[in-house]
């Protein structure tokens, strides 16, 4: 197998190639803008133009675009997250020249027709309609907005009123401001020649110019906050957020870790104490999240109101009690568990083309397994005791969503 | 590629696919039952049994099997349907003995009352959680309207009175019906050993007891009609439709695979253009399910409560047109790469192969390579699809709404 390949364009395109022994190939341009970055009052900005973007694209119409990408078996996605935006390809190798130039013209020349604005503005305010029937992806859009009071907080998709004020014009300024290769990344990985995918990328986005103004800094909540939103529902969901260091940070993993002692598995502590031992519900969990200059924490569990109170018992004294107590066999369920995660990942296509856009766009280089493994390993009881003090899961940003919720008697943040 | 199959003396079978390209193996239970197979008063007993084989055996705690799991790093679960029940993992290839042994002896449960008791409560909490998703009430009327009294309409949750009303014994008693040796197959898929399996699942499996069991294979009388159900707490109306589709046993399955996907699957797709792409809803898709000795069509629209007759109007247009017109050769052949594509990504990952062998092998006892599978899907042609169109399967369409719509005298 040919070697890996990362070259920065003269635009400041970043450029990852990973040839691998398999059909497939996944292709990840990872823009560092996003919701972060849309303008004040047209909120939702571009979570939009993704999708208007997707509306015929170099000279040929929505129809013509969509059916070659059909037609080469190639499946376009991704989306607009807070400080990045993401588009994704999946084809075989033997198609990938085509798709690739499909996917460059959406990006670089979308036609952005003005009579594809108004479904798209209606399948917006669709999707966020669609937001209420789901309290559980509801409340994590309250607890995020609470967490970051900044523009990182913001929902994704806007607000009704931002969605229902865009104009054409200032949706396609924003697009010529922020969609710039200085500091982008694009990522490929599977079955093709590096050298001839390279000099494809350069033919096709080595005219792309421009460099992106700055997102504003993620600043996120330090004191505990608690709100409750009152929604007809049949379950209370209860989130709640709290801070860990960044994916810069060389600890991270010891941040990792202790998510796996609290979430890793059905043995795992909130899994064990809120739904073996007490029933109190179907799902409860904890992930590790970040942004480029922070890291967090969600906790989220669901269960019906006369459950509810003793589950975010549960689920903040368990938070409480980490620091100090983990235990060597936690440690090393937890390794094993990330260590096997890692090779498992590796098994899709897509998931390596996606990590490595990632690691780029976070920290400027790409991880290999060794350092990974390596970091992992690193943990001990120990030393994630001693994290843990440092870094205690504290200073909650707790949000209910849901009928009759009561916070529980005696329980302080 | 390699294929492994045996039979133990009890009737176990054991089959595999074997990959030396993949970096780990995969492995699960699959047992031939599911809602379909409960009587009316066992509403739901094939899933809660599901979680409480997690709950212990004889000589294992639940927190015992949890980490064990855990410890040996793998990605595991369980899940039911209306005909199959399966319990599963994926560990790195050093982990097989472990994971083997621990799903075996899962298998046979000490099924305790006290954690019986426990567990229906996280039971009813799930049936609460699927209630707050309008698409899932609409799918679970739309079932029961289209399969009428048959066992494939049965809730595979089972209802709040059901698992109420269920006991530990009555559970007992389905479980020896339903999980005996002849009813239940042990795939593999990735980088297994498999001689050290077939020794160790001898050992460990040899000794359960066949039952015989059988299954209610009587057809489906297809339902037909339009039902709406009010529901003020929901924004938007979420619809589901379903009408006769092919058997997992039928040859044309997968033409039925690739016509629904040319009508609803995909931005290039008839409903996509007729409904998404003017922003008259916000999803409309099309699908077939095969099932045994039957099959579906099930179809989704999603839209906002003033567009919903209109919405409704059109995608009931797009399958007239369908089978009136039938598709062109440009639609099957891009619903035919869009598949082909998808597979071969799909196929990447032990876990997800695991799922496509073992059904292939519970519902057609064999199994089809990836490259056989994407020749069969080529060699479909738009004759073939045209065909099984003009023999009009949306003439008996089934179909519920759900949302802040309807007369009032409909809600619930």
């Amino acid at each position: 197998m040919a070697n890996r390949i990362e070259r920065r364009l003269d635009n400041g395109l970043m450029v990852l190639i990973e040839p691998l022994n398999r059909p497939a190939v996944a292709t990840s341009l990872l823009l560092p803008t996003g919701a972060a970055a849309d303008p004040l009052g047209a909120e939702g900005s571009a979570n939009l133009l993704h999708a208007w973007c997707q509306r015929g694209a170099g000279g040929r119409d929505t129809r013509a675009v969509n059916e070659a990408l059909e037609n080469l078996g190639a499946r376009r996605g991704g989306g607009a997250a807070r400080e990045s935006t993401s588009w994704t390809l999946s084809c075989l190798g033997a198609d990938w020249s085509e798709a690739i130039a499909l996917l460059a013209d959406t990006v670089l020349d979308p036609t952005l027709p003005d009579d594809a604005l108004e479904p798209c503005r209606a399948l917006a305010l669709a999707e966020l309609a669609g937001l209420e029937d789901q309290p559980a992806q509801k409340l994590l859009v309250e607890l995020t907005r609470r967490y970051f009071p900044t523009a990182f907080g913001r929902q994704l998709m806007g607000t009704v009123e931002s969605v229902g004020a865009f104009s054409a014009d200032a949706l396609r300024a924003h697009q010529r401001a922020v969609c710039c290769p200085e500091g982008a990344v694009l990522s490929i990985a599977g079955g093709i020649d590096p050298d001839s995918a390279l000099a494809r990328v350069q033919a096709l986005f080595g005219d792309w110019a421009g460099q992106a103004t700055a997102l504003p800094p993620a600043e996120p909540r330090t004191e505990p906050l608690y709100e409750h939103v009152e929604a007809t529902t049949e379950q209370v969901h209860l989130g709640l957020m709290y801070g860990d260091v960044p994916p810069t940070d060389p600890l991270r993993y010891h941040g990792q870790m202790a998510v796996q002692v609290l979430s890793g598995g059905m043995g795992a502590r909130l899994f064990t104490e809120v739904r073996e031992k007490r029933g109190l519900c179907y799902s409860v969990g904890a992930s590790a999240l970040a942004v480029r200059s922070h890291g967090y924490v969600v906790v989220r569990a669901g269960t019906t109101t006369e459950r509810s109170a003793e589950t975010l018992e549960v689920m903040i004294g368990e938070l409480r009690r980490l620091p100090g107590t983990v235990t060597a066999d936690e440690v090393e369920r937890s390794r094993v568990r990330l260590l096997s995660n890692e090779v498992m990942n590796d098994e899709s296509t897509g998931s390596r083309a996606g990590r490595a856009a990632l690691d780029w766009l976070w920290l400027g280089r790409v991880r290999s397994p060794e350092e990974v493994r390596a970091g992992i390993e690193a943990v001990g009881a120990d030393s994630l005791n001693a994290y843990l003090a440092d870094h205690r899961p504290e200073r909650f940003t707790v949000a209910t969503l849901g009928a009759n919720f009561t916070w529980p008697a005696g329980l302080a943040l | 590629m390699r294929y492994d199959r045996t039979t133990l003396a009890n009737g176990l079978d054991i089959v595999g696919e074997y990959n030396e390209e993949a970096l780990s193996m995969a492995c699960g239970f699959f047992c031939r039952t599911g809602a379909r197979d409960e009587t009316a008063a066992e509403s739901g007993v094939s899933h809660f049994l599901e979680h409480m084989m997690f709950k212990g055996t004889d000589r294992l705690s639940y927190d015992d099997i949890n980490k064990t799991f855990d410890a040996i790093g793998a990605r595991y679960n369980a899940f039911t349907s209306e005909e199959n029940t399966v319990y599963y993992g994926q560990v790195l290839p050093e982990y097989q003995e472990r994971l083997l042994g621990l799903l075996s002896e899962m298998m046979r449960p000490a099924l305790r009352g006290s954690d019986f008791d426990m567990e229906k409560n996280v039971i009813l909490e799930e049936i609460a959680m699927y209630a707050d998703q309008p698409l899932c009430v609409a799918a679970d009327h739309c079932r029961e309207l289209h399969y009428g009294g048959h066992g494939l309409g049965q809730r595979v949750l089972g209802t709040n009175e059901s698992i109420k009303a269920l006991t530990r014994d009555q559970m007992a008693d389905y479980f020896d019906r339903r999980y005996a040796s002849d009813n239940l197959t042990l795939a593999f898929s990735g980088r297994y050993d498999w001689d050290a399996a077939v020794a160790q699942v001898a050992k460990a499996c040899g000794g359960w007891s066949p039952s015989g069991a059988a299954r209610n294979l009587a057809s489906v009388v297809a339902g037909v009609g339009a039902t709406t159900l009010r529901y003020d707490r929901f924004q938007q109306v979420n619809v589901y439709l379903m009408a006769p589709g092919l058997a997992a046993q039928d040859d044309r399955r997968l033409t039925a695979s690739i016509a629904a996907a040319a009508i609803g699957s995909g931005d290039a797709s008839r409903l996509h253009w007729a409904l998404v792409d003017p922003g008259l809803a916000e999803s409309a898709g099309l699908y077939h399910d095969e099932e045994d000795q039957n099959g579906t069509f099930s179809g989704v629209l999603v839209c906002q409560p003033e567009g919903v007759e209109r919405a409704v109007e059109v995608y009931k247009a797009e399958l007239e047109r369908a089978q009136r017109d039938g598709l062109t050769a440009d639609e099957v052949k891009r619903a035919q790469r869009r598949f082909g594509s998808a597979a071969v990504f799909q196929a990447e990952s032990p876990l997800s192969r695991l799922v496509s062998v073992g059904m292939d092998w519970v519902y057609r006892g064999r199994i089809t390579a990836i490259d056989e599978w994407l020749e069969r899907l080529r060699a479909v042609t738009v004759d073939d699809c045209n065909a099984l169109l003009a023999e009009r399967p949306f003439d008996k369409l089934a179909m519920v709404s759900v949302g802040p719509v309807g007369e009032p005298s409909s809600s619930i």
